[in-house]
């Protein structure tokens, strides 16, 4: 057991724990090593200082006595969130999963109509339908314009925290039950 | 971690006004905390403390009722105020040569007594200013607040493992910052994950 390895497991340990039966011989050699003491108490020395600073930052404040009044009257005024009837028929994801179809829909037939336009005698309908082709692939591939969005919002979901076995508490990181963009939206990723 | 006063959400949800404001003075102090100690700016980090909420009564049918709230708010908070902040392009990293430089020696050899000094914390807070976002709410997170190791992981929304590897790299760079006596031993990041290599 070197020095080196000693007070790089006790700085370790104190930082983020836990100190425990098996640190007990590191803990006997710093009450013997006087360089060890310095290294590690230098560590504690600093983390105390670390705390110190982040707790000046916040010391004494409070939040002011008038928010709630401002809360509650933009809370009001924002009212709770809404859907159009459809998205409450079908709930959010299924709403995508049919606009995505319909989008899919619309762009065959566009496609076709396009396709009708090209006079008989030119090449160039083998490109459009290659268009056709490349752009149909980008709606119905997971990597499409649909998919993405819906994995984005359900990867904040409960159901996908209670599906990989999470805690109760990862669960209420992941509050939201539904699919909801404003809120799952560029959280700390 | 705070725990939901029984049916506070389930009353909110029913549009009752009172149990939204016992929700708002439940959890208005964490809140603030974070984002006062992000932004070191009171009138910003009020401006974040009403978005958070107004953002939690906008969507308060799809809150759960048989957990904390309060991860979740702190999620909010933070990307908050981070979008705030690089909004307002964030001006931190001034030199920091000065400073260091006016550190005074008598902050030798003392390791067993926290060495009060101005300076060092004047350094340290603009070191924390500097950090990269996902560090510096890692050192709030668990030096501030509290939070466990597992719960700071959670609210950030990574593994424990990540979690460690940020406050690893956060206490390295804000430890870089202190005169050389002060620094030694900094321990290695042989066995810290990689995952996470700001
Ligand atoms: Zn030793």
């Amino acid at each position: 057991m070197t020095c080196h390895k000693v007070a790089r497991e006790l700085i370790e340990r104190f930082r983020f724990g836990p100190l425990d039966r098996r640190s007990a011989p590191h803990l006997a050699h710093l009450e013997t090593c006087a360089r060890c003491r310095e290294e590690v108490g230098l560590d504690r020395a600093f983390v105390l200082q670390l705390q110190r600073a982040l707790r000046e930052r916040v010391e004494g404040a409070e939040p002011p006595s008038e928010t709630w009044s401002m809360v509650r009257a933009r809370a009001l005024a924002e009212g709770t969130e809404s859907y159009g009837w459809w998205h409450r028929l079908l709930g959010y994801g299924q709403a995508l999963r049919v606009a995505g179809a319909g989008a899919l829909v619309a762009l065959v037939v566009v496609l076709s109509r396009a396709q009708l336009d090209v006079p008989h005698s030119q090449p160039a309908a083998s490109t459009l339908g290659r268009m056709g082709h490349v752009e149909v692939a980008s709606f119905v591939t997971p990597g499409g314009i649909i998919w993405p969005v819906v994995e984005h919002y359900e990867s904040a979901s409960a159901p996908v925290a209670r599906a990989s076995g999470l805690t109760r508490f990862a669960q209420a990181a992941a509050l939201v039950v539904l699919p909801e963009p404003e809120v799952s939206q560029g959280i700390l990723r | 971690m705070t725990t939901q006063p029984d049916g506070l959400v389930e009353r909110m949800q029913s549009g009752d006004m009172d149990a939204f404001e016992e929700f708002f003075n439940t959890y208005k102090r964490p809140v603030y905390t974070t984002a006062l100690a992000i932004t070191r700016d009171p009138f910003l980090a009020e401006e974040i403390l009403q978005d958070c909420f107004v953002k939690a009564y906008r969507v308060r049918q799809r809150l759960r009722r048989d957990v904390s709230p309060l991860p979740w708010l702190q999620r909010v908070t933070t990307n908050l105020c981070y979008s705030r902040l690089s909004r307002r392009k964030r001006t931190f990293a001034e030199p920091l040569t000065a400073l260091i430089s006016n550190l005074v020696a008598d902050l030798t050899s003392r390791p067993d007594q926290v060495v009060e000094s101005r300076e060092i914390i004047e350094v340290l807070q603009r070191g924390i200013d500097a950090l990269p976002p996902k560090q510096q709410t890692a050192i709030i997170l668990y030096y501030l607040h509290g939070y466990s190791l597992a719960e700071s992981a959670e609210i950030a929304d990574c593994n424990v493992g990540t979690m460690k590897s940020r406050l690893h790299y956060a206490l390295k760079a804000l430890r870089a910052l202190l005169p050389a006596e002060r620094r030694a031993g900094i321990p290695s990041t042989a066995r810290l994950a990689t995952d996470d290599v700001p």
